[in-house]
């Protein structure tokens, strides 16, 4: 009987297809929502002007590429499929520089740390497309047979690759010196430290010509979105990628080759989910949802798992709100006061969007489109919005600053998923009856404030109060109101409001309301008062049970709260 | 015949050759829409070309056809613009001075060409200054993005920037200028590493100018004509937001105070009558000889009251002495605006002495996010002043300079989409006449302002390039360093 064989390409290939698909599935699977983020934190223009700004700045081709795909990423899968392939292609540029043998598996290093570099929703989309076309080039240069021309190629190209590429493409001139050493070829070394040399000292040219800080030139001009931070993990990736070649050529044992492969991926598949950030993808996913206005799978998610900060809370109350049932089952879900229902303004640029559109759908124009303008202003590396540019052309639309949305709508068109959006409402501009018929936007300006006053955070049921007034068929805003007093326990102006005549068509009292209208009733009533009318008998039982189970000693918080927990009445007395 | 005549022979040969001819116009009794609205305007000799589009978006070919003095012509066409060449242009700008340039437009539609009723343009004597230094800033809120001080050399509109935020962390704001001389700038950096950078005499400095005497750092600024002196306002301000209206953002001070700048003894020179608690003062500007100290001044509010639109300048003055720097013992109102219900921002005296030009708005003095704001001219001869309407709109008008020879004046509007702040220029006359204004002009002026997503604040004159060092700058700004200034006991 033979021996079973294995040939030398099969641990490769395993590789390469496990790391395809784990990719693939992972930014599919884990973190569409991060996808979604890097997409909305850019706008890819196909306009002229705005293709030579990016390639006027050093490492601009890698970046205007990576820009390009991340516009996909508005589709999560294509967005995973991208990354996917494109650490694949990493992976198979540097196995084939990797001497082969015992330590082929290191091969997988750079390909496995941009894949822990984008867990990370900062990361952009152009040390990758740098790193991929760095190894290009040293395949392409390296195959110039004639030594001369190739020393002189390689020379020529160190400035040209660092314009394109940025520093990262130290890769292509790093493999050349690699291999010129493990060759011994002295005069090939030369020229590569020449050319390495040239490439170092580009940036210090670079900044004469771009007003971009010198320590960015050297290390990321435009890598991660946070533009001071400087993602040292990139070094990992660089380094190596132009060590492997350097590693030694061992007896092909391919058991123990296999062995080394197996520890390689169970180290980055380790890694990756020490570094799966589960929260974010959360946080995002509400945002998400509340962006696309998905109010009933944001219900429904919010029903499998709780929200777990105040944004995501944020978006929940406001998908209640939008179908009508934030009245009846606000409580049901965890609550942290007005922050629930309008946060505070954040200088970043990811709270002012979900806080924003709960400001658009109450028909606060001026307010939601002062948040996203700011959360736009807010991304970290100067970069405009698709999201953003959308929802102010919307608010402008809607506010009849027409010229202003058209500049907008204008730029939108110029991108390949916004175009068709913007195509569709460019009719919408000076035609006031158009816009009064549209669903939302003619709901949404119905809504719009009809006096002018400040804007104070401090003062949101004032706020409210008067955003009601100005439309009483404005559901949203009566119910925000409603629910900003429960969330401030001021039960006396709820019973106050509770007086106002509305036009809604409810059934019975919302349950909230009426939890906190019989709480009210309990802390007030004289002996032998009536029970309100609007209080049904199931609420009044339900209160005294809760007084009842508050009143035993000592009070049992869990016992309370896996009974209470979804009333009115547990938020009153833990808050 | 030498090279670059042939070769130039040859292009003009291709180009007629490309070019469609007007056939079978129809002929409309009005003059064309345009855009930006150059009909009737009066230039200057040594501006870029007048470029522009038709204002319906839907011509498919533009022709226009430029007669100077002199019978001397220039033909051009194109799709969105009709691409006036630039060397063809200064030819004939710079032949017709004093004269009028007549424009024949035609624009090609579906159903054929049309030929519109020729208009002129007006080329005065009067040159214009090298370029106008600007800020470029997104019209926002509290938030900043990317900002930058530019200039532009309005002989050919070409843009270059001094200082950006990407080369340090924070805000840049308020670049001033010596009646354009463009050697000594003024520049307020904002943020953790917050400075004055000065350039006096080509050196750059970075300065802490808030001193435990004065309110605060230093804000608003005006060059004294001799270039010794800096006039600087103080300002605790506030920004609250509007839920409807137009204006959107209402920036308002708490209290307010004036004090000069001494450059040659690193001291601020301060009176009582600036530094009355009970009284705001801003906009400082001096005089053309220096002696008088223009203001704008309001009575203080408590900080609690927020009445913000209640808050209303007049004009004022102070004499200053150039000489040992020592202010006047009273003020003058020169402008009681509070008492007919209005407000005065950026009052700007012309070089000559001449007028004095100032903003007029409801209430307050951030005028750029008020509609209403217009611009007035005072004659300082009689007092008098009068709407500036030729160039007034029912936006907002705002900031303004003077060129050196105060024949030009450049300001800020928001007349384009109501939104995004855009420099206009206006010949003045010696009588305080003003011509029809016109916008900076762009070579393909719609793609070039629609694609712009930034406003011009504070245009200001220069009248050369300011070649400002921004790595000397930047080291300044990231330096710990700081030259404090002094208050002069």
């Amino acid at each position: 009987m033979s021996k079973p064989s294995l040939q030398p390409w099969i641990y490769p290939l395993i590789m390469a297809c496990t790391l395809f698909i784990a990719v693939l599935l992972f930014f599919g699977i884990c973190y569409p929502h991060h996808l979604h983020f890097q997409e909305q934190n850019q706008l890819f223009l196909f306009d002229a002007d705005y293709v030579n700004s990016i390639l006027s700045v050093p490492g601009g081709l890698a970046d205007l590429a990576g820009r390009f795909l991340t516009q996909f990423f508005l589709i999560a899968w294509a967005g995973a499929a991208i990354i996917a392939t494109l650490i694949l292609c990493v992976f198979l540029l540097t196995y084939r520089t990797t001497p082969k043998g015992l330590f082929e598996a290191a091969s997988l290093i750079p390909a496995a740390t941009l894949w822990i570099y984008y867990c990370d929703e900062n990361a952009l989309l152009g040390p990758i497309v740098a790193v991929l076309l760095s190894l290009l080039a040293y395949w392409g240069l390296s195959a110039i047979s004639q030594k001369v021309v190739r020393r002189i190629v390689f020379l020529i190209s160190a400035p040209i690759l660092y314009w394109a590429l940025g520093p990262i493409a130290i890769i292509t001139l790093g493999l050349y010196l690699a291999s010129s050493i493990r060759l011994r070829d002295k005069e090939d070394i030369k020229f590569g430290a020449a050319a390495i040399f040239i490439l170092i000292v580009m940036p210090i040219f670079a900044q004469y010509c771009v007003n971009i800080p010198l320590e960015r030139l050297f290390l990321s001009p435009h890598y991660y979105r946070i533009i001071t931070t400087y993602p040292t993990i990139l070094m990992i990736v660089v380094v190596a990628a132009i060590v492997t070649p350097l590693l030694p050529t061992t007896s092909n044992n391919r058991w123990t080759t296999g062995a080394l492969w197996i520890v390689a991926i169970v180290l980055c598949g380790y890694t990756v989910k020490s570094k799966y950030n589960e929260r974010s993808e959360d946080v995002m996913s509400y945002d998400f949802m509340c962006r696309y206005q998905q109010w009933n799978r944001l219900i429904n998610t919010a029903n499998e798992r709780k929200p777990k900060n105040s944004l995501s809370c944020t978006a929940v109350n406001l998908a209640l709100g939008m179908r009508g049932l934030l009245a009846n089952h606000m409580f049901e879900y965890n609550q942290n006061g007005f922050a629930g229902i309008l946060p505070d303004f954040e200088r970043d640029f990811v709270s002012p969007l979900t806080t924003g559109e709960v400001y658009y759908q109450l028909g606060m124009i001026n307010t939601a489109q002062r948040y996203v303008f700011e959360a736009q202003e807010a991304i970290p590396d100067y970069q405009k919005s698709g999201r953003c540019f959308k929802r102010l052309a919307e608010t402008n639309l809607i506010s009849g600053n027409y010229e202003v949305a058209r500049k907008y709508l204008e730029a939108l068109s110029k991108t390949i998923f916004y175009s068709d959006w913007a195509e569709e409402v460019m009719p919408l501009l000076n035609n006031e009856k158009a816009i009064s018929e549209h669903q939302e936007y003619g709901r949404i300006r119905s809504f719009m404030p009809n006096e002018d006053y400040m804007f104070q955070s401090s003062e949101i049921p004032e706020l409210l109060s008067r955003q009601y007034n100005a439309n009483t068929k404005n559901q949203l805003a009566y119910e925000y109101l409603g629910c900003a007093y429960l969330l401030n326990k001021d039960l006396d102006s709820f019973v106050k409001y509770l007086e106002m005549e509305t036009d809604f068509d409810y059934q019975h009292l919302p349950y909230m309301f009426q939890q906190a209208y019989g709480l009210w009733w309990s802390q007030n009533h004289k002996a032998g008062d009536k029970i309100p009318e609007g209080i049904d008998s199931n609420t009044i039982m339900g209160l005294n049970q809760f007084i009842g189970a508050m009143n035993k000693m000592p009070m049992n918080k869990e016992t309370l709260y896996a009974q209470f927990g979804k009333t009115y009445w547990y938020y009153f007395i833990t808050h | 015949m030498n090279r670059y005549t042939i070769i130039s022979v040859l292009a003009s040969v291709i180009f007629i050759s490309c070019q469609e001819s007007v056939k079978d116009a129809k002929q409309i009794a009005s003059k064309p829409q345009i855009y930006p609205d150059y009909v009737d305007v009066t230039i200057p000799a040594n501006i870029a070309p007048l470029d522009f589009c038709m204002d319906d978006e839907k011509a498919e070919l533009i022709d226009v056809v430029i007669t100077g003095k002199d019978g001397l012509e220039l033909h051009a066409q194109g799709k969105e613009t009709a691409g006036i060449g630039a060397k063809e242009w200064h030819d004939i700008v710079s032949n017709s001075i004093g004269d009028s340039l007549g424009v024949i437009v035609s624009a090609k539609y579906e159903k054929g060409w049309e030929t519109y009723q020729k208009f002129n343009i007006y080329v005065s004597r009067d040159s214009i200054d090298y370029g106008i230094v600007y800020r470029l800033i997104e019209p926002g809120y509290i938030v900043y993005s990317k900002i930058g001080i530019y200039e532009c050399n309005l002989y050919d509109s070409q843009e270059n920037a001094l200082i950006e935020n990407t080369e340090f962390q924070g805000c840049v704001n308020c670049h001033s200028f010596n009646r354009g001389n463009p050697n000594d700038m003024s520049l307020h950096i904002r943020g953790e590493k917050g400075a004055t950078l000065l350039r006096l005499k080509g050196k750059i400095e970075a300065y802490n100018t808030a001193t435990p005497q004065t309110l605060g750092s230093c804000v608003y600024p005006y060059w004294h004509p001799s270039g010794r002196y800096i006039a600087y306002s103080t300002n605790n301000t506030q920004q609250v937001f509007h839920v409807q209206d137009r204006k959107r953002i209402e920036v308002y001070d708490h209290e307010s105070d004036l004090q000069v700048y001494d450059t040659e003894t690193n001291q601020l020179l301060v009176t009582p009558l600036l530094k009355k608690k009970e009284v705001m003062e801003t906009f400082p500007a001096f005089s053309a000889d220096g002696k008088v100290l223009y203001f704008c001044a309001a009575d203080g509010k408590p900080i609690e009251t927020n009445d913000f639109d209640s808050i209303r300048y007049n004009l004022c003055s102070i004499t200053f002495d150039p000489e040992n720097g020592k202010f006047g013992d009273k003020i003058d109102t020169l402008v009681n605006a509070a008492a007919v219900g209005k407000s005065v921002s950026f009052p700007r005296p012309s070089y000559d002495g001449r007028y004095l030009v100032y903003t007029l708005s409801n209430y307050g003095q951030f005028s750029i996010w008020h509609p209403e704001a217009d611009l007035y001219i005072m004659d300082l001869k009689d007092g008098s002043t009068r709407a500036m309407d030729v160039i007034n709109t029912n936006d907002t008008e705002s900031y303004h300079s003077w060129s050196s020879n105060s024949k030009w004046m450049v300001f800020s509007s928001r007349r384009d989409d109501g939104l995004f702040t855009r420099p206009y220029f206006t010949h003045i006359d010696e009588n305080g006449e003003q011509t029809k204004p016109f916008m900076l002009p762009q070579s393909n002026p719609r793609d070039f302002y629609r694609k712009r997503f930034f406003s011009y604040n504070v245009p200001e004159f220069i009248t050369g390039p300011v070649e400002y060092n921004n790595h000397e700058a930047v080291k300044a700004i990231e330096s710990p360093q700081r030259v404090q200034m002094d208050v002069r006991k």
